[in-house]
């Protein structure tokens, strides 16, 4: 009888393990998966901003100076972007997104404000469908982003909890992941608005 | 509101509640196996209580009890075991196509693929109801088949971001599996159920009269009257310990379902980080004259799906699936004044946030109610993500005929629609499409002539206008057209780009509609994966875009690289099905590779900044079969 016993807690020890194994692949694979997410979503903005300006263009034709700097600053980030690509593990690359990307928060937002006074271009039917579209990709990075901290979140703390810690050095996680720290960090907290009267 | 705290909270509190719900059943499993071993006992020694407990006849009756309750709630979750779709479809749900142009179709599906990235879950299909209350349900018992509905009342009342938090809601019980636990405790609660039932049934077979007329016929020998009194004694122990444990598990299970709401709204919080909106979506549903009713008859059933309670008629506190909502609100914002907003004023709200977050302008309710696709949303874009023709290009929509309009709204006249766009010009096609239409050829030359007048560019307008109400055709039927459809497509032995699109644009959400095919599984991760039928496909595409070959082979170089792969070849002779084969194998792709695909095929067709009539018509067949 004891045998059994001991045999079958020997046995549920040896699952407890594999799904401690398993578990960490899976809060890894999926912080992974959301940084990847955070990119395709990036991508996407840098491709609407061109028709947002080409719709906008129609109505302020003498705002070419805010006009440029959106696209400047979009073509700036994308660039960084594609850079980070190639060299994923350069810190310095990371680094660049994060400040192209405020440079390009900065230029949307003026170009906000100027567009207030242009009430006619609220009106348009294009201009409100591109908005939106913005609009959605806007929190659709802010949430990619959020989703990776707390997968990050989640890696790590299982990660870190006992009795994982015994194992997850064994089975290869060695390091906690990086959480992401973007300059406006207290302004994701808030999903963006981007209305009419900037933010 | 700290939500991850809360979570931790109501997570801990359902741990709890289901350890009650287990001993309960252990409790109701042995209180039957006393109920028998003192008849046993009555009946060999004429005293209810035993000089000893007869232990074998007790765990015998245990598990007996416990294996019927298994067996009868393994029968029960069997019956119920439907997929989130026909729950959305017995509420009477209509399924918003990705392809929709009504703006607030638009903003909704992307507030949910928005709450999709926050909780990693792939976007669910959402279905919309015809119900003016404000409320939303999750359904379904796997991340895949999982959907999600919204009230047409929550469209009108609630902002993006109060919408945000309802969606953020919904995903939360997807993500936690809460459809699932609900479904086991019903079915445990099934098994209890029918175990007081089997009381009842003794009861009525004591009822009827041979078996009285033997037991008046037996009552003069004493031990057959003890067996008729220890017969009546067990039937009415079962009914009476079946009705309190039916009682006592319903309320365990409202009390997990209410600590689940409590768990999503916190989720919500979490995936929003906005406590406001959800916040603000309750308040509102305090404020509204419909509150959260939703008319189907089939409410009642699926109450605890539902974001606020579904039915108007309250329960009983105890047994409610949902808390009050003054706690629900107070948790999330615990400065709440615990007044609701009179309506005119969260009206005054919404109007205001219109101006600021950028909604959909209002339309008036009448004209949702009558004409859901209006003119002016027809003649807008060709697609909502993403797609600039109408921007860049000279896109613009023709106005379509009212008489067509309403055509489209009928499901057989739409067939005829859709014939008419399939007839050929050679003499030899025409002649066999005329064969396989029968008796409908009149009726789509008649609709021929009126098309005939339409630019091109409608007819993808037409088509996809024409689709949600083909979904209203029986299965027979659906399976009738479907052969028609092939019939005048392979008329001239050539499937034509045109005849491609509008197959896949047509038949791939009315073939999962019918249950014909399910959406496929993500296989692949990687471009590396699927990198043959990447080639092939942008060949086609850089094809229909250029004739010649050096500009091809450019744009192909180009498309390669944002995919980090060798260039593509450039490939000589290339047929529709090679092209079809290969489409169908991309949209096994997971999401984020799917977007990027998109991405590319859009860049591509925009390269020559030029519009193509076809254009608009090869990207919704694309986004149609892979399902984005």
């Amino acid at each position: 009888m004891m045998k059994y016993i001991v045999g079958i807690g020997i046995f549920a020890g040896i699952l407890y393990i594999i799904s401690i194994f398993n578990r960490l692949v899976l809060t890894k694979n999926r912080y992974i998966n959301a940084f990847s997410q955070i990119d395709v979503q990036l991508k996407r903005r840098y491709d609407l901003i061109p028709a947002l300006v080409e719709t906008a263009k129609h109505y302020m034709e003498h705002e070419k100076n805010t006009l440029e700097r959106v696209i400047a600053a979009r073509n700036s980030a994308s660039q960084n972007l594609r850079h980070a690509h190639q060299n994923p593990s350069d810190p310095t690359a990371i680094q660049g997104i994060v400040t192209a990307e405020n440079t390009l928060r900065q230029a949307i937002s003026n170009f906000n404000v100027v567009m207030e006074n242009y009430p006619a271009i609220k009106a348009d039917g294009a201009m409100r469908q591109v908005m939106e579209e913005l609009s959605t990709t806007e929190n659709k990075i802010a949430f990619a982003r959020q989703f990776y901290n707390d997968s990050v979140m989640e890696y790590n703390t299982y990660r870190q909890s006992f009795p994982q810690n015994l194992f997850s050095s064994l089975f290869g996680h060695r390091q906690d992941a990086a959480l992401l720290e973007f300059e406006d960090a207290q302004e994701i907290q808030l999903p963006p608005k981007l209305g009419f009267l900037g933010e | 509101m700290n939500f991850f705290e809360a979570q931790d909270e109501a997570k801990a509190s359902t741990a709890r509640l289901l350890f009650a719900f287990s001993i309960g059943l252990i409790l109701f499993a042995s209180s039957i196996a006393y109920l028998v071993v003192f008849i046993e006992s009555y009946l060999h020694t004429g005293s209810f209580i035993p000089a000893v407990v007869d232990t074998v006849i007790f765990s015998e009756v245990f598990i007996a009890v416990i294996l019927t309750v298994l067996i009868a709630s393994l029968f029960q979750y069997y019956l119920l075991r439907d997929g989130g779709k026909s729950v959305a479809l017995s509420l009477g749900g209509k399924l918003i196509s990705p392809m929709t142009h009504n703006k607030q179709e638009i903003m909704l599906l992307n507030v949910v693929e928005e709450m999709a990235i926050a909780s990693g879950i792939a976007p669910p299909p959402v279905y919309l109801l015809h119900d003016q209350g404000i409320n939303a349900f999750a359904a379904g018992f796997t991340y895949e088949d999982a959907v999600i509905g919204i009230t047409q009342g929550a469209l009108d009342a609630l902002d993006r971001q109060e919408l945000q938090g309802v969606i953020a809601h919904e995903f939360s019980h997807i993500f936690h599996g809460d459809m699932r636990l609900n479904l086991h405790l019903t079915g445990l609660i099934y098994g209890i159920v029918f175990i007081g039932g089997i009381g009842h049934f003794i009861f009525d077979v004591l009822d009827s009269s041979s078996i009285r007329h033997s037991v008046s016929r037996s009552s003069n020998d004493k031990k057959g009257g003890s067996l008729i009194v220890a017969i009546y004694l067990f039937a009415l122990g079962l009914t009476i310990i079946g009705w309190l444990g039916t009682m006592i598990s319903e309320l365990i299970k409202a009390m997990i379902s209410r600590q689940r709401e409590y768990l999503a709204d916190a989720s919500a919080v979490q995936y929003t980080r906005y406590p406001d909106g959800i916040a603000g979506a309750l308040k509102k549903i305090g404020a509204s004259t419909y509150g959260s009713s939703v008319s189907s008859s089939a409410g009642g059933d699926f109450s605890h799906l539902f974001f606020s309670d579904g039915t108007s008629n309250f329960w009983d506190h105890w047994f409610s699936t949902h808390p009050k909502l003054e706690d629900r609100i107070r948790r999330i914002d615990p400065r709440w004044d615990g007044k609701f907003a009179s309506e005119k004023s969260s009206q005054k709200h919404y109007a205001q946030s219109e101006q600021t977050t950028f909604n959909v302008p209002k339309q008036p309710e009448e004209e949702i109610k009558s004409n859901p696709i209006t003119f002016d949303t027809l003649s807008r874009m060709p697609n909502p993500s993403g797609n600039f023709h109408s921007v860049s290009s000279t896109f613009e929509a023709v106005d379509i005929p009212l008489e067509i309009q309403s055509m489209t709204a009928n499901p057989l006249s739409a067939q005829w629609i859709i014939y008419a766009l399939l007839l050929g010009s050679q003499h030899n096609e025409l002649r066999l499409q005329k064969e396989s239409l029968g008796s409908a050829w009149e009726k789509t030359q008649n609709v021929l002539k009126t098309i005939e007048s339409l630019p091109r560019s409608s007819h993808l307008n037409l088509l996809l206008l024409a689709i949600p109400n083909l979904k209203m055709m029986s299965t027979l039927q659906y399976e009738q057209f479907r052969k028609t459809i092939e019939k005048l497509i392979d008329a001239d032995q050539h499937i034509s780009i045109w005849e491609w699109t509008l197959r896949s644009i047509l038949l791939t959400p009315l073939d999962y509609e019918y249950g014909l095919t399910k959406i496929p599984k993500s296989m692949f991760q990687s471009s590396k994966q699927i990198r043959h039928s990447l080639n092939i496909v942008f060949v086609f595409l850089a094809k229909t875009q250029f004739s010649n070959e050096e500009t091809v082979r450019f744009l192909l170089q180009k498309t390669a690289e944002q995919f980090d792969l060798e260039p593509f070849q450039y490939l000589e002779d290339l047929t529709i099905d090679q092209v079809d084969l290969a489409v169908r194998k991309i949209a096994l792709s997971d999401s984020s590779l799917k977007t990027k695909i998109i991405d590319a095929t859009e860049t591509l067709l925009k390269y020559d900044s030029r519009y193509h009539e076809d254009d608009a018509e090869i990207l919704t067949a694309f986004k149609t079969l892979l399902h984005v």
